[in-house]
């Protein structure tokens, strides 16, 4: 398939443009459910579409670079030929393809199931009409954050989604939400301030804003290391909240488990990443030669083993699987820790990997919820009875605790590779940690099917509580109470069929390993080499720079 | 490039003063504090934009020199301003509605509520705890061999209160194989000596009733031990 370089123009932008009009349109239709859910898929499919097109082009031709409304240097004139773009640039090359197309896949499965489960299951009186345009805007902060080229673009797409986050959290607005939500707008409005902090800081350093331009300055020899390792530090913190790092991570198992599963789902698979994303191209492009690799060394090892500590301790299973979510991200840290081309593969792979895994576990604690009426340990029992289920916890289940022959066993196998190739002590402490939190997360997902699944309801302490009122799904008394419902036991296909969906991409990232791992390989081989994104957003030819990746 | 220092000093202050506003409970006080240091943030962008009064039009001559100032810069704050008041606006939504909930149950504050998961861990009460192993005393925590026969003070159960209690609440298939004698002397709750304050003095019933399940399932399922 050939993609021309001609078409990247109006691609680029297509992955922001086409929800954000799709949001627009929704918002004009809000009384008619039909045509919003009409124009919400027609929205994110086609951004797919795009993105899938801007895969095979930027594998074909390399990284792609626009500015925004023509204000490259051509417009400027000879005198600004140096100086790259003036204007706002969109940058495309494989990690951003790849991340595009990951994210928009796990969006159109979400929503797919958010239509099928009809958001609150049934509640009349939920304003379900702002949540299309709402994940519509989601869709465009996420997708405009990983083609953004410069770091003040980055901040607005970060507020983009987290905007629409704020919203998705607490739509139905019961008490618990608001308290969750609450706590999630301050923490996340301290780290963009965090962030805007570091981007007044950078500007000042460096006089630009364009990540390109800005990797030249800081790279040219003229900034003191401190400087450099001051802005990074600052950077670091704001995305590390973002990624839910530890110590920054206390914020994500208060806030995630308490919205619908479908929100809950597409959090997890894309707002976490989406700060991993940001820590890779600061990593790599702004700061190369791995100044802080020891910090993000030790933050990922602690990040791994806490988190999953948390995740033993706990019994409803959205909370668990929100910590085990927080303690995978410690795997992705430690691949971008290691600085070499093959743990940024590693840790590329495990990124796509996790973003596919986690949503698909969500989606069956929501499936789950609703076969049950519950999401809790203590009151779920004989899930067995129904195999579409357990099949579809198992397979995401054993991946992500790294079972052969699963994406999470290639994903893990390939960053302990790259941390014994390290060859450091605390590479090697890395590696242990790894497969120690790999082990206990296979306990803990263990422990989920034991005591759903094959353990009998009436066995279960509180398992005849659960069929009185399902507090996961409604938590007001406004809401429809368990027994009410006609639907009980019953799993609708429409939430079914994407999660099917869901586990068949996870298990196709395992049939296509090879290729995918091929891919993620280029992907960390741009990443690496910060002159291939110089190249292609300021025209320069690549000269290595004085602090150069390693 | 010369810094205004009367203007870092103010922005250092409007952040301590913003950071010290963020650790009260109140979402409100939290919202001041974020604006506060919002602003700051802008104040520093400000800052670093260069001199004053100079026009942000390329070319401007100021003092016969050309001078400009940075319109890049102050496009940041606008930008950084309308979004700072698009989030107060959705946090001051979210107390008018904290305030409404709290309305309706008598308490009208807008202080934000503990997380149940955080109360549970402190409070470490018999029937709000996780996953409890039977072997936790539920006031100190302790293990004991027989820390489930007390309710949430402290107080002994009898037999009959603590059946009661363990077929809703307990953790079934976390007992303690060691504590199969225990269990024994108490599962039958219609037992005539059950009625006694303390469990101890019971009789040992015939393990023959629906509920000996608890003392004799295997523990193989995922416990903290397995």
């Amino acid at each position: 398939m050939t993609v021309p370089v001609s078409w990247f123009p109006v691609l680029i932008v297509m992955p922001t443009l086409v929800p954000l009009i799709g949001a627009a349109l929704t918002l004009v239709a809000a009384r008619s459910p039909r045509v919003q859910r009409v124009v919400t898929v027609a929205a994110i499919s086609t951004t797919l579409a795009a993105s899938l097109l801007m895969l095979f082009g930027v594998s074909k031709h390399g990284t792609q670079a626009i500015a925004v409304g023509g204000w490259d240097n051509t417009v400027a004139g000879e005198r600004h030929k140096r100086l790259g773009p003036l204007g706002i640039t969109l940058v495309v090359d494989h990690l951003s393809a790849m991340m595009l197309v990951v994210s928009t896949t796990v969006l159109l499965c979400v929503i797919l199931y958010a239509i099928g489960q009809g958001l609150r299951d049934g509640t009349e009186a939920q304003p379900v009409s702002i949540f299309q345009p709402t994940y519509l805007i989601l869709c465009a902060g996420v997708c405009n954050a990983f083609v953004a080229g410069d770091l003040f673009n980055l901040y607005v797409s970060f507020e983009v989604l987290l905007t629409a986050s704020y919203v998705l959290l607490t739509v139905g607005a019961s008490a618990d939400r608001v308290r969750a939500g609450a706590m999630y707008v301050m923490v996340s409005m301290v780290s963009s301030l965090i962030f805007l902090l570091g981007i007044a800081l950078a500007y000042s350093t460096t006089g630009t804003l364009n990540l390109a331009q800005m990797a030249v300055r800081l790279n040219d020899g003229t900034i003191p290391d401190g400087t450099r390792n001051a802005l990074y530090a600052v950077l670091l913190v704001a995305f590390g909240i973002k990624a839910a790092i530890f110590p920054l991570s206390t914020w994500l198992p208060d806030s995630y488990p308490t919205a619908p599963a479908p929100v809950t789902a597409v959090f997890a698979g894309l707002l976490t990443k989406v700060g991993v994303y940001a820590i890779i191209r600061a990593h790599t492009l702004l700061f190369p030669g791995g100044s802080m690799d020891s910090v993000l060394m030790v933050a990922g090892l602690l990040t791994m083993l806490i988190g999953i500590a948390g995740a033993i301790a706990q019994s409803d299973i959205k909370r668990l699987l929100s910590f085990t979510l927080v303690s995978h991200i410690g795997y992705m840290v430690f691949g971008i820790a290691l600085s070499s081309k093959i743990g940024m593969a590693a840790a590329i792979y495990y990124v796509a990997h996790h973003i596919l895994v986690q949503t698909t576990l969500f989606l069956v604690v929501g499936l789950i919820e609703r076969q049950a009426g519950s999401a809790s340990l203590r009151r779920l029992g004989g899930l067995i009875a129904s195999p579409v289920l357990a099949v579809l916890y198992l397979i995401p289940a054993l991946n992500l605790g790294g079972i052969p022959p699963f994406s999470g066993f290639i994903g893990k196998v390939a960053l302990l590779q790259a941390g014994a190739g390290d060859g450091s002590a605390l590479a090697w402490t890395l590696v242990v940690g790894g497969l120690v939190t790999s082990l206990l997360t296979l306990y803990v997902v263990a422990r989920i099917w034991t005591k759903a699944f094959w353990r009998a309801r009436a066995d279960a302490p509180e398992g005849a509580l659960s069929d009185e009122r399902p507090s996961a799904l409604m938590d007001e008394s406004t809401d429809i109470s368990f027994s009410d419902r006609d639907d009980v036991g019953s799993m609708p296909v429409g939430m079914v069929i994407p999660t099917v969906v869901m586990v068949a991409v996870g298990l196709a990232m395992t049939i296509w390993a090879g290729p995918i791992m091929n891919y993620a390989d280029r992907a960390a081989a741009d990443v690496v080499n910060p002159h291939v994104y110089i190249h292609a957003v300021t025209g320069t030819p690549a000269a290595p720079s004085a602090k150069g990746g390693r | 490039m010369s810094i205004n220092l009367p203007l870092v000093v103010v922005l250092g202050g409007i952040i301590a003063c913003g950071a010290y506003l963020l650790m009260d409970r109140s979402l409100i006080k939290m919202l001041l504090g974020l604006m506060l240091v919002g602003n700051a943030v802008n104040v520093l962008i400000l800052v670093i934009a260069g001199d004053s009064g100079s026009p942000p039009i390329r070319g401007q001559q100021v003092d016969g020199r050309p001078v400009d100032a940075d319109p890049l810069a102050q496009a940041m704050i606008l930008t950084a301003i309308v979004i700072m008041m698009g989030v107060a606006a959705f946090v001051l939504a979210l107390v008018y509605r904290l305030f409404v909930l709290n309305r309706d149950e008598g308490d009208d504050d807008d202080d934000l509520e503990d997380d149940p998961e955080d109360v549970k861990i402190l409070t470490g009460s018999l029937d709000t705890a996780g996953d409890r192993d039977r072997s936790d005393d539920p006031v100190t925590l302790a293990d004991t061999t027989a820390g489930d026969l007390f309710d949430d003070e402290g107080h002994p159960l009898t037999p009959a209160q603590f059946e009661a209690l363990h077929r809703t609440v307990i953790e079934t298939d976390l007992l303690m194989t060691d504590d199969e004698d225990v269990v024994d002397e108490l599962h039958s709750p219609d037992d005539p000596d059950s009625d006694s304050d303390n469990y101890a003095v019971c009789d040992l019933p015939s393990p023959d009733d629906e509920h000996d399940d608890y003392s004799t399932k295997p523990r193989d399922e995922g416990g903290f031990d397995a």
